[in-house]
């Protein structure tokens, strides 16, 4: 089965979106590019020059960035639509605001207690603002968090100023519950329902549940004092669909946002995320991003498919973070079909190459060997922190594609501790390939003790600015 | 698919004590897809067994499907470079090997568990016992010799508690999922013809069970 290295891309524009902005978005885009515009509801204005698709329901999408192929239903017909990019502008239905408005008129001091967990960083600013609006009016406020977020334009500065203000900045995990810590981030409270005990004691009052205001978000009455619950992205039910088809739901990394998803060719226009973006910026993002994707068409990727071995398993096309694999025909094996890893969409992140049950997986220019690796690291982040500590490694395009067949093969006689080299929790580009690289070590680890045998493999996680020193001592062990 | 589980990691070691050149052999079918038994596994095993005792050869490879001659024919010179093979296909595949190299011997790595399919990534779940006289037209298309505890052929016992089968929470009534999908189907009315006692003569407890398409076998010498 030939590998083709050159592709097509389709310069349509698919802008998905029922705002001012995607509205917006279609007719500038559509000055340079074939537009369609699909939404959920009724187009209030016609922007000239471009396909309009009215009741559109997103049912489906195939291909990878240039050449996607999308079924949609739209005002009650299913049709097939080709675009080489995507562009969805999102809805969101978390309004930050009118949660604190409803204390606004309080006449005595309150403590107010927010639970905020898992917020994009635009929310979570909306919030620490808020925060500190209120302690500035006297009341007792505490927040429990479980990320102290300042990664958005003055975020230190709002952060600092929050702290100096009284609010008090309270991590989840140092907050217990009778059923667990962090209990109220991860339980949707329903109405009249009792807080866990420990959370009363916390607090010193009786705690009652109360979701009048906030429907699914739920707020919580401390008798006269208050208790907000912030949780999760809060992207309206329809577009957490549309994410979920296009396969970027949990896919985030915030170094992209708010506009590029880690799957190529498509673009999120995101509100809840960092500093909102004027239309202008967001214009202005968009088109350079088009315009890179196009410049993209000769993409390079290192894993490759090899046809006559893969079984169709399926565990390539399942895991990929970045919906990169398909079936394609003609393969030399038992079925005449082998899975395709198109380059268009590969991100390298080698996760289909580490879990081939068939080792079916190539990877293409295998980077420096050495013949006694102690180190198995990426070569982004863990090969430059060990540039020049002597320390020997095997580098591969990302840790998370490092497979428990390449760690057995970095053993040799002697060693007792084998390291393995990963981005920190949360930090990963690729959905949770460090979690799956944890899980692969943990099972080595477990098989070793079976066997009593001494080795393990240590996950060592590091981020670009840790200090080389400091790194190489962790993993030298020393 | 047949799925596999690797056998617990003494039991092998024990197996293979006292042998200084080892071969462990993948299969490409379903020990590949259910991810006991490909290529990555068995050199997986093969490492691990080396690494316990570096001063032995253990060394690993896979053919298509272990449970074809002509795929077998293909180890066939590297076979003899080994004391003792490990398979890690399923028991027809260990069988397979022990019957065409029979100046060495092959053993099971894997516990052969049940015909099954992947429901999700990971977990899979018994679909079938080949029981040689599928009823799968009268039920829906949800087996009751393979799914219900009982093998009950005629509705659900006593211990069926909300769609759930007394064993285990965990287990679904297959007579409930019976009940629901003819629902659908409209035919809740074969619910109601009682089922006659199963043959089981085509099942297990016939003895080794055949099956022959004489007009594709070949003559003798041909």
């Amino acid at each position: 089965m030939e590998y083709p290295r050159t592709f097509q891309t389709n310069p349509k524009v698919l802008v998905w979106g029922e705002s001012e902005l995607a509205s917006r978005l279609a007719e500038e885009i559509g000055r340079q590019h074939p537009v369609v515009w699909a939404l959920p509801g009724e187009a209030v204005e016609q922007p000239r020059g471009i396909t309009v698709l009215p009741n559109s329901r997103l049912i489906e999408v195939a291909g990878a960035a240039g050449c996607f192929s999308l079924q949609i239903e739209t005002s009650g017909s299913v049709i097939r639509q080709e675009a080489g990019t995507i562009v969805v502008v999102l809805e969101l239905e978390l309004d930050v605001p009118a949660a604190f408005r409803t204390i606004e008129e309080a006449d005595q001091p309150l403590t107010i207690v927010m639970v905020v967990d898992g917020v994009r960083p635009g929310v979570f600013r909306e919030i620490a603002e808020g925060a500190l609006t209120l302690a500035r009016r006297g009341h007792r406020v505490f927040l429990i968090v479980d990320e102290v977020q300042v990664g958005f334009p003055d975020g230190e500065e709002i952060y600092q100023e929050a702290r100096r203000a009284g609010v008090v900045f309270l991590k989840d995990t140092a907050v217990h519950f009778d059923g667990g810590s962090a209990a109220c981030g991860t339980k949707q409270p329903t109405a009249g329902e009792e807080t866990p005990a420990g959370f009363r004691e916390f607090i010193g009052q009786k705690v009652y549940l109360d979701c009048r205001s906030l429907g699914d978000i739920g707020s919580w009455v401390i008798e006269a004092d208050r208790l907000w619950f912030f949780s999760g992205d809060r992207v309206r039910a329809d577009y957490r669909q549309i994410r979920k088809i296009l396969g970027i739901a949990g896919a985030d990394c915030q170094e992209y946002y708010p506009l590029r998803t880690r799957r190529k060719g498509i673009l999120e226009v995101d509100p809840g995320w960092g500093e909102p973006l004027s239309p202008e910026e967001i214009l202005a993002a968009v088109k350079t991003l088009i315009r890179s994707q196009a410049g993209e068409a000769e993409p390079v990727c290192r894993y490759e498919v090899r046809g006559e071995l893969c079984a169709l398993c399926f565990t390539c096309y399942r895991t990929c973070p970045h919906g990169a694999v398909s079936i394609r025909e003609g393969a030399e094996n038992l079925y005449g079909q082998a899975m395709f890893i198109d380059p268009r969409a590969c991100f390298n992140c080698g996760r289909c190459y580490a879990e081939c049950p068939a080792r079916a997986i190539r990877l293409h220019l295998q980077p420096e060997e050495s013949t006694k690796a102690v180190v198995l690291a990426c070569e982004n982040s863990g090969g430059p922190l060990l540039e020049g500590s002597g320390i020997p490694k095997l580098l591969f395009p990302c840790a998370g594609g490092i497979g428990i067949t390449d760690m057995l093969r970095a053993w040799r006689p002697g060693i007792e501790r084998l390291v393995v080299m990963t981005c920190r929790d949360g930090k990963c580009q690729h959905r949770d390939g460090g979690k799956r690289l944890k899980l692969r070590a943990e099972r080595l680890n477990r098989l070793f003790r079976l066997l009593n045998n001494p080795v393990r493999i240590e996950v060592v996680q590091v981020s670009a600015q840790d200090r080389a020193d400091e790194v190489w001592r962790r993993v030298s062990g020393l | 698919m047949i799925v596999g589980e690797l056998k617990p990691l003494a039991e092998i070691k024990n197996m293979v004590h006292g042998y200084r050149r080892i071969l462990v052999v993948g299969c490409g079918g379903c020990v590949t897809v259910c991810q006991t038994g490909g290529l990555q596994e068995a050199e997986t095993l093969a490492r691990l067994l080396y690494m316990d005792d570096p001063e032995t050869t253990v060394e690993s490879l896979a053919v298509p499907r272990q449970c074809e001659w002509e795929f077998l024919e293909q180890l066939k010179t590297a076979i003899p470079r080994y004391e003792i093979v490990l398979s890690t296909a399923c028991g027809i595949g260990v069988q397979a090997m022990n019957e065409y190299f029979r100046g060495i011997q092959t053993l099971p790595a894997l516990n052969t568990r049940f015909l099954g399919m992947p429901v999700q990534h990971g977990l899979f779940v018994e679909r079938c016992q080949a029981c040689g006289d599928c009823m799968l037209h009268r039920t829906g298309g949800i087996c009751p010799v393979a799914r219900c505890s009982k093998n009950l052929m005629n509705g659900p016992c006593g211990g069926s508690k909300n769609g759930k089968c007394e064993i285990s929470p965990e287990i679904d009534c297959a007579w409930q999922l019976i009940y629901e999908r003819l629902k659908v189907l409209d035919q809740l009315e074969r619910l109601l013809a009682i089922q006659p006692p199963k043959d089981w003569s085509h099942a297990r407890d016939g003895g080794v069970r055949k099956m022959a398409r004489e007009d594709l076998m070949l003559d003798e010498g041909e």
